[in-house]
């Protein structure tokens, strides 16, 4: 599974650039990172404007989700690919 | 100065105002309900005491309570999370709680003193802040109704409670939510930015009594860890200067139009053109001298309360400036050249726009007084305090 994160916007405005192919990784990461992603897939986006707020662009395997902050389990499936370098 | 005393009380008996402020499932319901209870109990209040014959002014232009609810989102991304603390309680060993109390209060005060604004909505609209918000949150914002703040990830940024500009920002976007409503995108996104900056710096400065030469003009100072190489966030005075780290990137920020960025990303740069009116108001202030709280930021209030609509331009913002300025200053009065030059200097210019001048120029200036010089609910004695209750 290939993806990318892209994070814009934030009272201190600090871009973060992720990509990520799970084909890289060892089967338990990639596995936890791809139950996270389809999770996340099937949670709702918020795209209403609020100040200060994380604009997120993130694509998985090609198919592109725009956000604003994030909800459901967007949350940690961001949390995870986030933290990761 | 009669904000106050609007008639949107006697409709509904207190009761039921009561039951609604305390039970509606709806938060706008249960805030309009309780602005409602306060007002209607003033003017019976005011009612009683002017039956006694006693004059009642100063309780009817007193600003309504402050009232703020902290809360610990207990790094999760439901809001608000845990009522950890209401008005007047005491404080716990929570740091960020204390310090995002303090800031709104400080925040809420400065509005109340210096411009007679009362609170973020002009009508004593409770102020709600969660702290420890999400997990390594690096981030603070105002979601519409309240503010929300990170611990920050310790590695790139600090508690984002930490820097009363931060606090004074998220609560001015409100302000701006509530007035000129500027649509966060492109231009008038970034002028939304603009005055969170501008009001976030006047607190700053307001809280260490410093004049415009004192002052640092940094916005989010102390935010960054050590590890980064950055004094603050954003430069007011010297845009694109804030940071420049290895990890972080270099602070984007133009101070001129010639260097206006288009860009796609952070709502069409919203955080990033700020700086070019961030410049503009550092350079009025700087121009002026003094406190710049007094008139400069008199002057910006009174273009983003009553002059700027949703989609304004920087060229519309210089304008209401410029007019704001003549207005309460007098055309071709100190302040109306000095923010005429500001936008200038900054590559808006403002001569072939500007309205035709027709009072004398040079008129010698003088400062008005300002609201913070007026006395204050507290400074009137207690003998007619209590009288006036």
């Amino acid at each position: 599974m290939k993806i990318t994160i892209d994070r814009s916007g934030g009272f201190a405005n600090i871009p973060l650039h992720r990509e990520i192919d799970t084909a890289a990784l060892s089967h338990a990461e990639a596995a936890e990172i791809e139950r996270l992603a389809e999770e996340a897939r099937k949670s709702p986006v918020s795209a209403t404007p609020m100040a200060d707020a994380y604009s997120y662009v993130i694509t998985i395997d090609g198919a592109r989700y725009e956000m604003v902050e994030s909800s459901g389990a967007w949350v940690k499936f961001i949390e995870r690919i986030s933290g990761s370098e | 100065m009669s904000r106050r005393t609007h008639a949107v009380c006697g409709f509904l008996p207190p009761h039921i105002l009561r039951s609604i402020s305390e039970n509606s499932d709806d938060a706008t319901q249960r805030e309009r309900a309780h602005a409602a209870l306060e007002i209607s109990a003033q003017v019976r209040g005011a009612r009683a005491v002017a039956e006694k014959g006693v004059v009642a002014a100063e309780m009817l232009l007193a600003p309504p309570p402050l009232r703020r609810r902290l809360y610990d989102a207990q790094r999760k991304t439901v809001l608000p999370g845990t009522l950890i603390r209401s008005e007047g309680e005491k404080a716990g060993a929570d740091v960020a709680a204390a310090e995002a109390y303090d800031g709104a209060g400080v925040t809420f005060d400065f509005y109340a003193r210096v411009y007679g604004r009362s609170s973020v909505d002009g009508r004593g609209l409770p102020l709600d802040a969660s702290v420890h918000y999400g997990l390594n949150y690096g981030n603070a914002l105002w979601n519409g109704r309240q503010m929300i703040y990170g611990d920050g990830d310790g590695k790139i940024f600090n508690r984002f409670t930490g820097s009363i500009d931060i606090i004074a920002h998220e609560l001015t976007h409100g302000v701006t939510q509530y007035t000129a409503a500027l649509v966060y995108q492109d231009q008038s996104g970034a002028l939304n930015e603009h005055f969170s900056d501008v009001f976030g710096i006047l607190v700053k400065q307001y809280v260490r009594k410093q004049t415009a030469a004192k002052s640092d003009w940094l916005i989010g100072e102390g935010i960054f860890t050590s590890a980064v190489n950055g004094a603050a966030v954003r430069s007011m005075k010297a845009p694109g200067s804030a940071y420049d780290d290895k990890v972080v990137g270099k602070d984007p920020q133009p101070g001129h139009m010639k260097d206006f960025k288009k860009m796609v990303v952070d709502n069409g740069g919203v955080h990033v053109n700020s700086g070019i009116p961030n410049r503009a108001f550092y350079l009025a202030a700087t121009m002026l001298g003094g406190n710049p709280w007094k008139i400069a930021g008199r002057i910006w209030y009174d273009s983003l309360t009553t002059r700027l609509k949703p989609r304004a331009t920087f060229a519309d913002c210089a304008r209401a400036t410029a007019e704001a300025a003549a207005a309460r200053y007098g055309a071709g009065s100190e302040p109306h050249r000095a923010v005429v030059e500001a936008w200038k200097e900054v590559g808006i210019e403002l001569a072939a726009t500007a309205p035709k001048l027709t009072i004398a120029a040079d008129a010698a200036f003088q400062p008005p007084i300002a609201a913070a010089e007026l006395p204050l609910l507290d400074a009137i004695p207690p003998r007619r305090r209590r009288a006036a209750k």
